[in-house]
């Protein structure tokens, strides 16, 4: 759970950051391979992480290892992370968190806070300073995006609101999502036909903020919007969120009787192989048995 | 920033939402962001064809199939023998019918690659490549056609990017039975090519090749040969039909030989692996200088201030002809305004000729000889139809008024291929290559005026040449040239948008995947100053309010690559979207595939690149 403001995170990393590239010792940084020592090191240290995902098949992914991250500029850059390298193909932490974050294409290099939220992403191979620099300007983004959330949040343009909240929605800023979709429902600017939309885009950011309770009464609106509305769709896809919600907090068995209703109630639907790949992925789960 | 354009685009594909777009808008940014771990669409970089090369086999013979892979643009997958050994190879299995012998498949050999930042070659598949598939038919099986499937594993990179290996396939019903016909010959063709927007056949190639040959005839360089060769045939027959016919045939053999010989060329320097582009030997400031040289000569002759002596005096000297031409000097004059359509040809034909160079042989030598064949059409049509020639006004007077009217139109030609010069050289240089022609438009006048058989007379003759070969090589020679280092681009990019409404960015490979990952979509206009397709493009549809407003609301960067002088970089970029002539546009989102523009462009076709490629805005009550 994100317990500090944005502000303060901001504040963190920049501190961490200089900080530590003050302190920078001789050794080479070293890459953690675990995603639970990386983020309780980056919450120690207040450094954000670095993720390097790759496969064995990358060449390219390679190269950047090659051409980027042995060399002394890189190490010394890199000082200001937490580094952490997963291989996307492991089945596993890997395969998580690229699947979390979309990723298509190998090398892809995530910024993360130490509670997995997005702060930057770069796509493929880039010399060295080219590399460095597109890293900077993603932490130059997140830096004016917390500025902007904030102000969206503080202000009365609904317009700012909506994109600020798309934005912390897509990086997994559930919190600030959830309080910026909780303004643009009451504000008045929301066309009644995609109320129950903004309800179910609510639930899916209170659901990211692991807020369950809250994620629930909202698709429980989501859900009566669309009945009245009878949008056949946004009703299919609350229920799906409504098992990723259970699923998330850990009631397994909740989540697959969920998935089993889809399965009975909508079997024409175009998320029946989701939901199929859901009740297997689901049966494997250790929680469920 | 990538992040503000990466929801929309990649969600978008997924979305499924029937109502309303102001709630698609809203959700696609989103909705899936949460769906967690659920199996992503691989993007398919590779398209696997499958093709037989009999109508029909029988059985107890071998069946051979072939599998065209083609990869798109700025895509290579790697070989059947990858450089490394920790790549993934590409791999093709067969799935026969039951009871089948296993297929062998003839794996071609890679391509090797250097990429932007790796010093070892790869060994890849670029483009389109044919896999041979051999097939054993067992001597029992019944007639009928047979299930073969064919599974294809890749994986695709970029020169900057992987994308995960994918696993595709295709079936074909092969047909078993006696009395089939051999049908790749039909089918390599359309096959084989590399990637070319499907809507442009070949057919429609052809037509407009035919019609641009035909226009030809029209441009200010050649309508002054063209119209003094048809007068000319008309008065040097008289009322023999069968000369007017015989002069018109020699003529457009002549046309038409010296395409073809334009196809072997294009042919032999592509198998030779040089950069192969229509309208490129205008990268060369000497052969524009040529040019010039041989436009202000015919311009002169026509201003009745020199005599050509050619084409028509060695081809009398040929002939052994008393009088006039004969049909070599007929066929000379067909090769003459073939070497006069040249520096109009570039313009107007680069589009089909461009098509053709990314073609097979057989096509390409098609293509040429269908724009040597509507250029050739008048002559043509004066062959079969000889009494036309009686319709055309009788030589007389004034044909020499015509002539010196025609004198101004080829000195605009020259005017133009000044402008081209321009761009190529140094204001000093330019103006050193006009001395040089200048000298030679003197001592044409000199010539004129000497007397018939002097000795001053070959003296001024000699100097003319002299001038007229010295005109290339001080074009060529000298170190303010400017293009070798680049630096052209800014100059010629600057000197010429003097009112752009587009913040032109100059184009190079770095810049655009730079943009691409800094998450911006980028337009990409490869141009030239010898190009007046794009000249036009430029003005009518790029450079409009409309468009540099829907550029800058979504947020486009517009890149311009300057293609005037020779730049292997920009040569290269063209052929791996599959294209060797310009104009040339493309849109490119980040982690879309580029979309190539059509060569004609239209605001409406600018409009829907961008907007399709436009990441969703949040809700607009």
């Amino acid at each position: 759970m994100r317990t500090r403001s944005p502000y303060l995170l901001a504040t963190l990393l920049l501190g961490g950051l200089l900080a530590h590239s003050a302190t920078a010792s001789g050794a080479a940084p070293e890459w953690i391979t675990k995603v639970g020592p990386a983020t309780a090191e980056a919450k120690r240290s207040g450094r954000p992480i670095l993720v390097d995902l790759y496969a064995s098949w990358c060449g390219w992914c390679k190269e950047l290892d090659r051409q980027v991250y042995s060399t002394p500029r890189f190490q010394e850059y890199a000082r200001k992370f937490v580094l952490l390298r997963v291989d996307t193909e492991d089945g596993g932490e890997g395969s998580a968190l690229d699947a979390r974050f979309e990723v298509e294409s190998l090398p892809t290099t995530l910024v993360l806070s130490s509670d997995l939220m997005l702060i930057g992403k770069v796509e493929g191979f880039a010399p060295t300073e080219e590399y460095l620099g597109m890293i900077e300007a993603q932490l130059k983004d997140f830096l004016d995006y917390e500025t902007k959330a904030q102000a969206a949040l503080a202000g009365k343009d609904t317009a700012v609101q909506r994109s600020a909240a798309a934005e912390a929605h897509m990086r997994g800023d559930g919190k600030t999502a959830a309080a910026l979709y909780r303004k643009l429902a009451v504000s008045g600017s929301v066309p009644p036909d995609i109320a129950g939309a903004l309800q179910y885009m609510l639930a899916d950011a209170l659901r990211l903020a692991k807020d369950w309770d809250g994620a629930k009464t909202a698709l429980n609106r989501a859900t009566a919007e669309a009945e009245r509305l009878h949008d056949a769709d946004l009703l299919e896809r609350s229920q799906m969120l409504a098992w990723n919600v259970a699923e998330d907090s850990g009631d397994c068995r909740g989540a697959k009787e969920r998935v089993e209703r889809f399965l009975r109630d909508h079997p024409q639907s175009t998320l029946v192989g989701r939901a199929k790949r859901a009740l297997s992925e689901l049966d494997k789960s250790a929680q469920c048995t | 920033m990538h992040l503000n354009g990466a929801p929309g685009h990649t969600s978008a594909n997924r979305m499924r939402f029937r109502h309303s777009s102001l709630l698609l808008s809203l959700l696609s940014a989103t909705l899936l962001f949460g769906a967690p771990l659920d199996a992503l669409q691989r993007e398919e970089r590779a398209a696997l064809a499958l093709a037989a090369t009999r109508t029909a086999d029988a059985a107890g013979t071998t069946a051979k199939l072939e599998a065209v892979v083609t990869i798109q643009a700025g895509w290579h997958v790697n070989s059947h023998q990858p450089t490394f050994e920790y790549l993934i190879a590409t791999e093709l299995t067969v799935v026969v019918p039951d009871g089948w012998p296993a297929a062998t498949v003839r794996y071609p050999e890679g391509v090797l690659r250097t990429f932007a930042f790796e010093k070892q070659p790869l060994s890849v598949y670029e483009g389109a490549t044919t896999f041979p598939i051999e097939l054993a038919i067992p001597a029992n099986t019944p007639d009928g056609p047979r299930d073969v499937t064919v599974n294809l594993r890749y994986q695709a990179c970029s020169d900057r990017i992987c994308l995960p290996p994918v696993d595709t396939s295709a079936t074909l019903a092969l047909q078993v039975g006696a009395g089939g016909n051999a049908i790749v010959a039909a089918r390599s063709g359309a096959e084989k090519a590399t990637p070319a927007p499907p809507a442009r056949g070949v057919a429609g190639m052809l037509l407009l090749a035919v019609l641009g040959g035909l226009i030809l005839n029209l441009m200010p360089c050649v309508l002054p040969v063209l119209s003094l060769k048809v007068f000319g045939l008309v008065r040097s027959a008289g009322a023999g039909r069968r000369q007017i016919t015989s002069g018109a045939l020699a003529t457009a053999a002549g046309i038409l030989i010296s395409f073809l010989a334009l196809a072997t060329a294009a042919v032999l320097a592509r198998s030779a692996g040089s950069a192969v582009g229509w309208g490129i030997q205008f990268q060369n400031a000497g052969f524009v200088a040529f040019l010039a040289a041989v436009v202000m000569l015919f311009c002169l002759n026509l201003w009745g201030l020199f005599e050509i002596p050619l084409p028509s005096r060695l081809a009398r000297f040929a002939d052994q002809h008393q009088g006039d031409e004969g049909p070599a000097g007929h066929f000379a004059s067909g090769l003459f305004a073939t070497l006069m359509a040249t520096p109009c040809s570039a313009p107007f034909l680069g589009s089909a000729v461009g098509f053709a160079l990314g073609q097979t042989t057989p096509i390409i030598f098609t293509i040429f000889f269908a724009v040597g064949f509507g250029m050739a059409l008048p002559y043509l049509s004066l062959a079969v139809f000889p009494g036309v020639a009686r319709i055309l006004p009788r030589p007389g007077a004034w044909m020499d008024t015509f002539k010196g009217l025609m004198g101004f139109l080829l000195a605009g030609a020259a005017i133009w291929l000044f402008y081209v010069l321009a761009a190529q050289l140094s204001t000093v240089r330019l103006a050193l290559v006009q001395l040089v022609l200048l000298a030679m438009a003197l001592c044409a006048w000199l010539l004129h005026r000497a007397t018939p058989g002097g000795l001053a007379r070959r003296a001024y003759g000699l100097l003319l040449l002299i001038c007229a070969v010295a005109a290339p090589f001080v074009a060529n020679a000298g170190q303010e040239r400017i293009g070798a280092d680049g630096g052209s681009a800014n100059r010629t990019l600057a000197a010429r948008d003097t009112q752009r409404l587009i913040d032109w960015q100059p184009w190079d490979e770095a810049t655009e995947q730079r943009l691409l990952s800094e998450g911006k979509t980028v337009f990409v206009d490869v141009t030239a100053d010898w190009c007046f397709t794009c000249k036009v493009n430029e003005r009518l549809v790029l450079e409009t309010p409309e468009i540099a407003a829907a550029f800058k609301n979504a947020g486009v960067v517009a890149l311009r690559a300057d293609w005037t002088n020779r730049n292997d970089m920009i040569g290269a970029y063209l052929a791996r979207h599959g294209r060797f002539g310009i104009p040339f546009y493309l849109a490119h989102s980040p982690g879309q595939e580029p979309c190539v523009l059509t060569e004609l462009l239209t605001k409406d076709a600018v409009l829907e690149a961008l907007g399709a490629r436009q990441a969703p805005r949040a809700i607009t009550p």
